[in-house]
């Protein structure tokens, strides 16, 4: 059987369709991770962008040490970060060719027999409409979102050291 | 006075769809309307760009079917240079494209309608969904995503990505295979081809437990539409136009996808933005037509490979000419992703596989190009016009879901003239209506490039425009 490449670190994943202006702001948030330069006390990510969460996922979503979802949402004051525990759930439309982050987390407990910790990263949007530009609120917003993934990788990490040493 | 019904949002297509059903004086449902209120003014959105970039710009419109737009914009790409592309980059493209039909088509069987199937039109929806079919049959739902885990894999194997890659373009494809990549894919084949098969044979059994579906799902005469081999077999690449009636008659064949326009005309109705493409011989609505697999099965003389032409064989029974009924899409799928499995290893296998000849370079040369393939959900046109230097100066986009769209109608309307009675919508009513628009697969995200989730609505409504009832699902 085929194997499925799944590092054992905290997963991002940023989703959004990048010619809807805002909406595609989590893969910008993906690529400020991409571009910070490795130094001590960086956590370690794997960092994953799609156009929509899907099933297949769900493996890769069971292994890892913790998730973090990022995406824009349509509602809030436009550039605010927010970011929120989320946990299994199917939720109001489980089955269009998208899932949600709760979703995804219920097919990786059900189906692989274990769902991570996880949270929801969101950005407040202004603009949806046709374009590949964020819109300059949303963009002042990136540096914020990619400061909240590190912090809460390395809480995690924080206290899986600590789990690690009591045990 | 007669009245109207809606149903709004259709569920587990992608998109935001909104259904209207009209009663007339007896109470009886004498028309409905599939509505797509998400404004398409993506062709808009591409002029000034260079052609160029078409392919990695047309791949973002969808997260589940963006391969067939790279290929068909890549395709429309290399008729403005006017090359032959060399047979190494047609060989990976077509690769490409078989993996891409094999995980659309898993997702949409196992993932979106066998839920309907395991668990019954009547189950709580709360209970029909993914987690249903986890709970009833979790080896079906593992299966499933493993297999569309491989239709994946050979997307990210040949083009560095799941997702919007821009791998493919004008002139061929930017990286060859390499062996390491082949083994990779190859690796998968024997689980991928134990799973359809099993699938099939799982079908072929469940299908007796559905005829009320298969009869008013969709079950009307049409046209088909498809692109064929020269010989007439299964085509999803390249090939030439072909039309079947209802009979199984070929009524236009080997028409060049660029004369696309001299049969299929596009009609607009103020209550909806998706267009609705006809058949030009025979006019606007009565040249409604099918594309997609259910078409392709109908319009093609073969496979061509041995499996899926035995699966052809005994599909071929459920109908005197064509299939008709729209419930056999799901049927059609399965041979299809089991078709694909096969040209997938055929292709593996051969001997100039890894070539490094996977590109032709050249200027443009024309000012106007076509580029078609079969997406998973039917015939994609991609028709160019550029300027000078190669911008886009005009775009069309005639996309699958389009191409049903009068049918969809039809058979939201065959489907409710079975199910509604009375001017109350029931539960069992909305999810049939829902399933028989499912069983067409329809991607509204590239018919209207939408963003986010997008719910369904469904109104009942007298003649006289007043609501009666209205019912929705999914995220408002």
């Amino acid at each position: 059987m085929a194997e499925i490449d799944c590092p054992d670190a905290v997963l991002v994943i940023a989703w959004g369709n990048p010619l809807r202006e805002d909406d595609a702001v989590a893969w910008h948030v993906l690529e400020g991770l991409r571009s910070l330069k490795p130094r001590p006390g960086l956590p370690a990510l794997h960092l994953r962008h799609a156009h929509q969460l899907t099933p297949e996922m769900a493996e890769c979503v069971s292994r890892a040490a913790g998730v973090i979802f990022v995406d824009a949402r349509r509602h809030g004051t436009p550039g605010e970060v927010r970011c929120q525990a989320i946990a299994p759930e199917a939720g109001a439309n489980p089955l269009a060719h998208s899932l949600s982050p709760q979703a995804l987390l219920l097919y990786a407990e059900q189906l692989y027999g274990r769902a991570p910790r996880a949270v929801l990263l969101s950005i407040a949007g202004e603009r949806f409409g046709l374009g590949e530009a964020v819109s300059p609120v949303v963009r002042r917003a990136i540096p914020r979102a990619v400061r909240s993934i590190l912090r809460q990788a390395k809480a995690w990490a924080g206290a899986a050291a600590e789990t690690a040493s009591r045990a | 006075m007669g009245q109207r019904i809606v149903i709004d949002p259709v569920t587990r297509i992608e998109g935001h769809a909104k259904i209207t059903l009209l009663l007339d004086d007896q109470g009886e449902v004498s028309d409905a309307r599939f509505h797509v209120v998400e404004f398409r003014g993506f062709e808009k959105f591409c002029e000034g760009r260079s052609f160029r970039e078409m392919p990695g710009i047309t791949s973002r419109i969808c997260g589940i079917c963006p391969v067939s737009h790279m290929l068909t914009s890549a395709k429309a790409g290399d008729e403005l240079l006017a090359v032959e592309i060399p047979e190494g980059a047609t060989r990976l493209r077509r690769l490409l494209h078989y993996g891409q039909i094999v995980q659309s088509h898993a997702l949409s069987f196992f993932h979106l309608s066998s839920p309907d199937f395991l668990l019954g039109h009547d189950t709580d929806p709360a209970k029909r969904n993914v987690m249903g079919l986890i709970a009833a049959n979790p080896d079906v739902a593992r299966r499933g995503i493993r297999l569309r885990q491989f239709g994946q894999e050979v997307i990210e194997t040949l083009s560095g990505k799941k997702i919007h890659s821009t791998w493919v373009v004008p002139g061929g494809v930017d990286e060859p295979l390499t062996s390491a990549g082949r083994d990779r894919i190859a690796a998968w084949l024997p689980e991928a081809k134990e799973t359809i098969q099993r699938t099939l044979t799982f079908w072929k059994r469940e299908m007796d437990r559905h005829q009320d579906e298969a009869r008013v799902f969709g079950n009307f005469p049409s046209l088909f539409m498809g692109l064929v081999t020269p010989d007439g077999g299964l085509e999803h690449y390249d090939g030439k136009i072909r039309f079947v009636d209802a009979t199984g008659q070929i009524v236009a064949d080997q028409l060049p996808t660029p004369r696309f326009h001299e049969v299929i005309g596009e009609a607009v109705e103020p209550w909806t933005y998706l267009k609705f493409p006809y058949y030009k011989p025979l006019g606007y609505p009565g040249g409604m037509y099918r594309v997609g697999p259910l078409a392709r099965l109908n319009v093609a003389s073969h496979c061509g490979t041995p499996l899926a032409d035995r699966e052809l064989a005994e599909f071929r029974q459920l109908g005197r000419g064509a299939v008709l009924s729209a419930f056999h899409y799901h049927y059609a799928r399965l041979i299809e992703i089991l078709y694909c499995v096969e040209r997938i290893e055929e292709i593996l296998a051969h001997p100039d596989l890894l070539t490094p000849h996977v590109m032709a370079f050249a200027r443009r040369n024309r000012y106007e190009g076509v580029g078609c393939c079969e997406a998973p959900r039917g015939t994609l046109f991609h028709h160019y016009k550029v300027k000078q230097g190669g911008l886009i100066s005009w775009a069309n986009l005639i996309i699958a879901t389009g191409q049903n769209n009068l049918a969809m109608n039809q058979t939201v309307l065959q489907i409710a003239r079975h199910y509604v009675k009375g001017d109350k919508l029931k539960e069992g009513m909305l999810n049939r209506v829902e399933a028989g628009i499912r069983a067409f697969d329809p991607c509204l995200s590239c018919s209207t490039h939408a963003y986010g989730e997008m719910p369904l609505r469904v109104e009942l409504r007298a003649a006289d425009g007043a609501l009666l009832d209205a019912v929705g699902r999914g995220p408002r």
